[in-house]
């Protein structure tokens, strides 16, 4: 997939992904190849820093838990998050109409 | 543990150093850690040895400069140039209030307000000492603004390194010391106008060693590389005034992975060549720094 067609992807990805449960890190990574069928694929560099940008902006919130006696750092979506995801698709929405119109022109 | 592992180690101590606060450096590293450790178990799981499983990981995570520098906080930086004139603006404050007494007294008969004729009282002379002092502190030579407009282009190694044994010694056993004798002579005193102006100098001594350790939370790069130049402890230096430049390998280097860059710069007024900065460079940016002088200096 050309990356330039993936920016500003990210960000509303992530929070679909966290909106129905808590994920981790490495297994945000893991359903998101699972559910593109390997067409999305976030690499550790650009996941991490998005996830603390997104903290920072207060659309995420994290906590720590133990997983098999390690520390595990999971993130869950707030309700600013939320009010977001629903902003971001419905302008993606619009986008994609707007593309497919000119597409099929 | 893979914890323990020298490799892993190594990664997430390049990761870490990139990063901007002590804190956030912590738990982007346990984070790291147990993503390493899940993607090793699943090598492990797909039949891989222990120290290749670590291996693969670890390729998989990528170059740990790049990853470090994702996390790169540009407003964080931000954040510590209004911190450093929040320390500047009240240790000018504290030295105002600090020498109104010295040169203003109160009648207290008649309330007039004279000058006062006590600055060569030994108590003065020490608030002075403490003020000039803890203004050098709060204002001092560390304090660097990071006057950058756009995100850096890259992070020049190595970042500010931390004082542990400082936090200890100030943090753990002077601080203490200075607020139990502060709280004594308050309730031995009783807690009026007078004891607090007394206390005064033991107020701002402590003042100035919560804002000197404090400021030390945000680390400053000692050099960054923007588009139009460096930024070398906070000060810009573009690229119209390097002549040229040289590298060398740094053999006195504890490790001996740093090279040398040697820029031979005009002087700022004469234009005059004889001016010259040493930057050091870690080998793992040689390659990427090297190339990219190359492009915007040849």
């Amino acid at each position: 997939m050309n990356k330039e067609l993936l920016k500003g992807t990210t960000e509303v990805m992530v929070l679909k992904l966290l909106k129905n449960e808590p994920i981790y890190g490495y297994g945000l990574i893991k359903k998101l190849d699972m559910i593109s069928n390997g067409t999305f694929k976030f690499k550790e560099g650009t996941l991490y820093p998005i996830l603390h940008a997104l903290e920072k902006k207060k659309l995420i919130e994290s906590y720590w838990d133990l997983y098999d006696g390690r520390k595990r750092k999971y993130y869950k979506v707030t309700d600013l998050g939320l009010k977001q995801l629903v902003y971001k698709k419905e302008e993606w929405l619009e986008f994609s109409k707007a593309l497919n119109g000119v597409l099929e022109f | 543990m893979i914890e323990n592992n020298k490799k892993v180690e190594d990664f997430l101590n390049r990761v870490e150093r990139q990063v901007y606060t002590e804190s956030s450096a912590q738990d982007i590293r346990s984070e790291l850690l147990d993503h390493i450790e899940s993607l090793s178990e699943d090598y492990k799981g797909a039949g891989y040895k222990e120290e290749a499983a670590v291996s693969k990981a670890l390729l998989q995570m990528g170059d740990p400069h790049e990853i470090g520098y994702g996390f790169t906080d540009y407003e964080a930086m931000k954040k510590r140039n209004h911190l450093i004139l929040f320390f500047k603006y009240s240790s000018l404050l504290m030295l105002v209030i600090t020498l109104i007494p010295m040169f203003i007294e109160m009648d207290p008969s008649s309330g007039n307000i004279f000058k006062g004729d006590n600055l060569n009282v030994l108590p003065n002379f020490i608030n002075l000492f403490l003020i000039i002092y803890s203004t050098r502190l709060a204002m001092g030579y560390s304090l660097k603004f990071l006057d950058i407009d756009t995100k850096p282009f890259a992070i020049v190694w190595p970042v500010k390194e931390r004082f542990k044994w400082e936090y200890l010694l100030c943090g753990i056993f002077f601080l203490p010391i200075v607020l139990i004798f502060l709280l004594a002579y308050l309730y031995e005193e009783g807690v009026n106008a007078q004891t607090i102006l007394a206390m005064w100098p033991l107020l701002t001594l402590s003042y100035s060693i919560f804002a000197f350790f404090y400021k030390e939370k945000f680390r400053i790069p000692k050099v960054v590389l923007v588009h139009e130049g460096f930024v070398i402890k906070g000060r810009f230096l573009s690229f119209t005034r390097i002549a040229s430049y040289t590298w060398t390998k740094d053999f006195l280097s504890k490790d001996q992975c740093h090279y040398k860059l040697i820029l031979d710069l005009f002087h700022p007024q004469s234009g005059q060549k004889g001016l010259k900065k040493t930057i050091s460079v870690h080998e793992r940016q040689h390659t990427y720094m090297r190339a990219y002088l190359k492009e915007r200096l040849s």
